[in-house]
């Protein structure tokens, strides 16, 4: 479990987080986003004890990652967005020295780094240099990293970032299997289909304050209730004046003829009575839907504040 | 027994990443040959006067000895420094440094680490410059005591200059600046703590007139220079005053240590203040570079 507690973190007069709280719980997977600057990685800086906050704090497991960074990293497993690697180092190496970084026993680490290795499908590798390994072998090579010290967290900071769409589906499953196996998981992460496919829950920051924490699906069901296209055959003034009548703000799709966008925050029954309501006027219906919404859609809705 | 003692990781790291590319064995290269060539230099030139007594070839054999161990003083200025210089600041610039960080590695195990590494490395070439040492004792003029002295003197002097190549490192967040920073600082040390000690001798000479207290004055600045220390001790052998110089305060003869061990006390508390002021630099919160304004983007 995460708490973030009130957590602020100032630059100067620049507040790159504002009164961070929420309470994720044990196992989730949740992908955090926001546009550039909103503080993620302020905020994953400072779960991961790198950086210090103004006020607030994170408790990793009831543990405090500012009053007890050392007892905190034990919990945690970060995977930075950029793979720092070192010359003249094989895969199994590079594993084996940060093994001994957090002092797992010599008679465990050999067995470790061939789990490990195994893990993320690089056992072939082992013995190759890391510098000659490709961007999504280094970012599961990393992703191995993280895990070594078996951490109840994994911090992961732009995981997909630069991989092919192969090994985005294979750093998918990975994490599914994480998922699996009781890991709680923080991704901050631009490619948002990813996330929908991975995440329980989703944090959303923007310009350094928290403005939606929930799990997935009720972030998607609140967003699947804002839109309905409507395409008619003929338009009618019956439309507007029906949507109005319903509770709906009706307005034409801006790029499409005889399509309407209506909006409102109803239930299914309210769009039965109004698909009902447009028919029984006379209206020439050959399309009713809810948009098939995105998780793009979501964010960007509740970024601009209509969620 | 040595399993009770596990290696410090960061040092292993740095010693295999260190010899398993060529630049190592360049350096020990370039470092062999910096030394040598003014010490063949000299001694060939000496050898066309062709010394046959005793007493000539003792001080030939002092000449090749002096001439040798300043070369390599001025080799082991700036090695580890540089060296040093890169070791925390090229982590960063690796983006390798948030990884020990988030480790279980304390910051003093990842500041010695580093600064034992470096310490290998120069152990490496102290020790490959050993045969060199030991022509000096064929040809004779250099006793045991003046040699165990002088190695105490340049391991001393290497300590300090690793010691301030990993503060500057810890300071600076690329390899550029630390470095810059390192040799700025060893550089005005050698300069200028001597200009100093120059300019003191001259306005207390004019203003309080006391030879005694000038000249002690004086005898402290010069301990921080490596070449000054080693000349001095290579004397105070010389004259059997090894241990104790004698010095004159208010008209009385006192007995001081000798200007090498000055310099031996001060380059170790240097080291100790400045691996202490690294030590905490790391330890404080790791605050990045400036966040990224808002920006108007979508995710």
């Amino acid at each position: 479990m995460i708490q973030f507690q009130s957590l602020r973190r100032c630059f100067g007069d620049f507040v790159a987080l504002d009164s961070i709280s929420c309470t994720i719980p044990s196992g989730a997977t949740v992908g955090l986003i926001g546009p550039n600057g909103a503080g993620k990685t302020t905020a994953m800086r400072i779960l991961t004890t790198l950086l210090a906050p103004t006020s607030g704090d994170v408790l990793v497991n009831g543990v405090s990652v500012h009053t007890n960074p050392q007892e905190a990293t034990q919990r945690i497993g970060f995977m930075p967005d950029e793979f720092g690697k070192y010359e003249a180092m094989s895969a199994a190496e590079y594993l084996d020295f940060y093994a001994r970084c957090h002092y797992i026993p010599e008679h465990q680490r050999s067995v470790l780094v061939s789990e490990m290795l195994d893990l993320v499908d690089l056992a072939h590798k082992r013995d190759d240099a890391v510098m000659g390994l490709s961007r999504g072998m280094m970012q599961r090579l990393s992703l191995a990293r993280s895990l070594l010290h078996n951490p109840d967290v994994l911090v992961l900071d732009e995981p997909a970032s630069g991989l092919d769409p192969r090994a985005r589906i294979d750093l998918r499953g990975l994490l599914h299997e994480l998922h699996r196996q009781g890991k709680t998981i923080l991704i901050s992460s631009h490619i948002l289909s990813d996330l929908a496919d991975i995440c329980t829950h989703l944090m959303i920051l923007e310009r350094g304050r928290l403005v939606a924490f929930d799990t997935l699906d009720n972030l998607m069901h609140r967003a699947h209730q804002q839109r309905i296209i409507v395409k008619v055959l003929h338009d009618s003034p019956l439309i507007e004046t029906i949507a109005h009548q319903q509770g709906f703000t009706c307005q034409p799709h801006p790029e499409h003829p005889h399509c309407y966008v209506l909006l409102g925050n109803h239930d299914e029954h309210a769009h039965a009575q109004l698909l009902h309501a447009l028919i029984g006027a006379g209206v020439s219906v050959y399309d009713f839907s809810r948009e098939a919404h995105s998780l793009e859609h979501a964010f960007l809705q509740v970024t601009s504040g209509t969620l | 027994m040595f399993k009770r003692f596990p290696i410090n990781p960061i040092l292993l790291r740095e010693i295999r990443g260190t010899m398993r590319v060529s630049q190592a064995f360049w350096l020990l290269a370039g470092f062999i040959g910096l030394i040598s060539g003014p010490t063949l230099l000299v001694y060939a030139s000496e050898f066309v006067n062709s010394p046959t007594g005793a007493g000539q070839q003792s001080d030939l054999g002092q000449t090749i000895f002096l001439i040798l161990v300043m070369a390599a003083i001025l080799a082991l200025i700036f090695i580890p420094t540089v060296k040093a210089a890169a070791s925390i600041a090229g982590e960063r610039e690796r983006k390798t440094f948030d990884l020990l960080l988030t480790s279980q590695l304390p910051a003093t195990t990842i500041i010695f680490g580093k600064m034992l590494a470096t310490l290998a490395y120069c152990a490496l070439l102290l020790f490959a410059m050993t045969p060199l040492v030991a022509m000096t004792f064929l040809i004779g003029g250099v006793d045991l005591g003046t040699l165990l002295i002088t190695y105490f003197i340049i391991v001393a002097h290497v300590v300090l200059h690793t010691s301030i190549g990993i503060y500057w490192s810890a300071r600076f967040a690329t390899t550029t600046v630390a470095i810059g920073a390192s040799l700025a600082s060893i550089i005005g040390g050698l300069l200028v703590v001597p200009g100093i000690a120059y300019v003191l001798v001259l306005l207390i000479d004019e203003t309080i007139a006391t030879d005694s207290l000038t000249g002690f004055l004086h005898f402290l600045l010069l301990a921080s220079n490596p070449f000054v220390v080693v000349v001095s001790a290579i004397e105070a052998i010389r004259v059997q005053q090894t241990w104790l110089v004698t010095v004159f305060i208010s008209g009385q003869s006192i007995a001081l240590p000798a200007l090498w061990i000055w310099s031996l006390l001060g380059c170790w508390l240097a080291s100790i203040a400045l691996l202490y002021a690294a030590i905490r630099t790391i330890r404080t919160h790791y605050t990045p570079t400036t966040p990224q304004k808002p920006t108007k983007e979508g995710a």
